[in-house]
């Protein structure tokens, strides 16, 4: 039976890509209403487990069921999913960009988007390809929080931005959230910036998970920051 | 709606491939015209003409390079994250390429009359608009759904490369070329169990005593049948492996 406050289920979830294990085993679930911080360096594992999620990559073996369902393009109703790479279409304006999305979600919300690109100060009339990775990034940003959706699933939405622009996106992630309905998962290696908003963090390392707990509980538990925390788990 | 938005993205991606073919008919139309009285008789009128077999591999490069801009832009990530079902993502894209190999083949037509309406021997009996009639008739019957045939079983086949991410070209190749050998043998082996179906009359230009005149052919319908069905197969196969194989 479905537990309906797991919005998200691994059993034994696994990758493998050729010899390479990019998920090994892993067991979790994530809860309703929580911000979960995926942390890892490069190639621990984050961006493969966001996929699988979403169902753009299959599971060698184990499963991950989101709502109690395998992903299906009928799970993508679900799920908003900012992925790390530029996958916008760069001869799009960033307001042709948000219009072509808005048609696709019966959950997209064309006030909170217009507000979204009033905030990040996106130039609407101009082309993708003549944005900065920094407007790039923050309009990828509008696509994900401009949809009343249950689960967000981002992946490293601060990679490569400059400091600025990495505030602002925090705070339109926070100002976006909706406390106790939605899910976030945020992956990320820049844990200093994002350390705030974390409830429940995920340390992944190789593929396998490392240390999961409620961010507050492993602050008092090690007497440290999360920040703190990325060095004793990684740099031993 | 979600059809129509992928389609009109996809008609949009493809506009500029578009307009340099019509870009290069008008100048080669425009040059060629000139050339009319210097050339051997008839020679610009051919050279014109022979640019009508261009646009088939127009439309074979403008598939190929509707898939590949979507994984080397990674805008993949974008129609995968999309909640539609694979066989919407390719329509459109299927369509969008027929859309405009019609558009394109409408506008040699055009340009080619125009420019050489009055050095053509036309029949005595015939007119130009007969000739478009019989054009039009032949790119709908016959022309339009060889290429729709092939252009699904290339989707097919591209697609099913991307499962070998290493040998993604090989892979293609390898599975054209299985796909067309099965179409060709499954087509007599299925045509047999429509064979109760009555044929189908077409009407075509044909010469007779050096006239041409428009006469009647009864095309057999089971192979029709045959191929259409093969032809839905192979765009089944697509959406699924869209939907439930190709990973990013």
């Amino acid at each position: 039976m479905h537990d309906a406050q797991v919005i998200v289920k691994a059993c034994s979830l696994s990758k493998h890509y050729g010899s390479i294990k990019a998920l090994d085993g892993l067991d979790f679930e994530i809860r309703r209403g929580v911000i979960l911080g995926l942390l890892g360096p490069n190639g621990s594992g984050k961006t493969t487990l966001l996929k699988a999620m979403c169902g753009m990559v299959r599971p060698t073996s184990g499963e991950v069921t989101l709502f109690g369902q395998k992903p299906s393009h009928s799970t993508k109703e679900l799920v908003a999913y900012l992925p790390e790479i530029d996958y916008l279409y760069p001869w799009m304006s960033a307001a042709e960009t948000v219009q072509f999305v808005s048609g696709f979600f019966r959950d997209w919300s064309a006030e909170r988007a217009q507000q979204l690109m009033e905030q990040l100060e996106i130039p609407a009339r101009t082309k993708v390809r003549d944005l900065s990775r920094g407007l790039r990034a923050r309009l990828k940003l509008v696509l994900a929080l401009a949809r009343e959706v249950p689960l967000v699933l981002l992946d490293e939405p601060l990679s490569g931005i400059d400091i600025s622009s990495r505030a602002k996106i925090i705070r339109a992630i926070v100002g976006e959230y909706r406390t106790g309905e939605q899910t976030i998962v945020l992956s990320t290696h820049q844990v200093q910036e994002s350390e705030s908003i974390f409830e429940e963090v995920m340390f992944l390392r190789s593929g396998k998970i490392v240390l999961s707990d409620q961010a507050e509980h492993l602050r008092q538990q090690h007497n440290c920051s999360i920040q703190d925390m990325w060095e004793k788990v990684y740099d031993r | 709606m979600k059809f129509v938005k992928l389609y009109k993205k996809e008609m949009r991606a493809l506009a500029g491939l578009a307009l340099l073919v019509i870009g290069i008919t008008l100048f080669l139309d425009l040059f060629l015209q000139t050339r009319v009285d210097k050339w051997t008789p008839s020679t610009p009128e051919a050279a014109s003409a022979a640019f009508f077999v261009v646009l088939p591999v127009w439309a074979v490069i403008a598939l190929v390079y509707s898939v590949q801009q979507e994984w080397t832009g990674n805008t993949i990530y974008m129609l995968l994250s999309l909640p539609v079902r694979g066989s919407v993502i390719i329509a459109a894209k299927l369509l969008a390429v027929l859309s405009w190999f019609v558009v394109l083949n409408l506008f040699r037509l055009v340009s080619f009359l125009l420019h050489f309406r009055s050095t053509l021997l036309w029949p005595e009996s015939g007119s130009p608009m007969h000739l478009l009639a019989f054009w039009v008739g032949m790119l709908a019957f016959g022309y339009l759904l060889g290429m729709a045939l092939f252009l699904v079983l290339m989707l097919f086949s591209m697609l099913a490369g991307r499962l070998a991410p290493k040998f993604c070209g090989a892979a293609a190749f390898g599975t054209m070329f299985v796909s067309g050998w099965a179409l060709f043998r499954l087509t007599p082996i299925i045509s047999k169990l429509f064979g109760w179906l009555p044929g189908t009359p077409v009407k075509v230009w044909g010469m007779h005593s050096g006239v041409l005149v428009m006469e009647t052919v009864v095309l057999n319908t089971a192979h029709f049948v045959a191929i259409a069905l093969l032809g839905a197969g192979f765009f089944a196969l697509a959406s699924m492996l869209v939907e439930r194989q190709v990973e990013v």
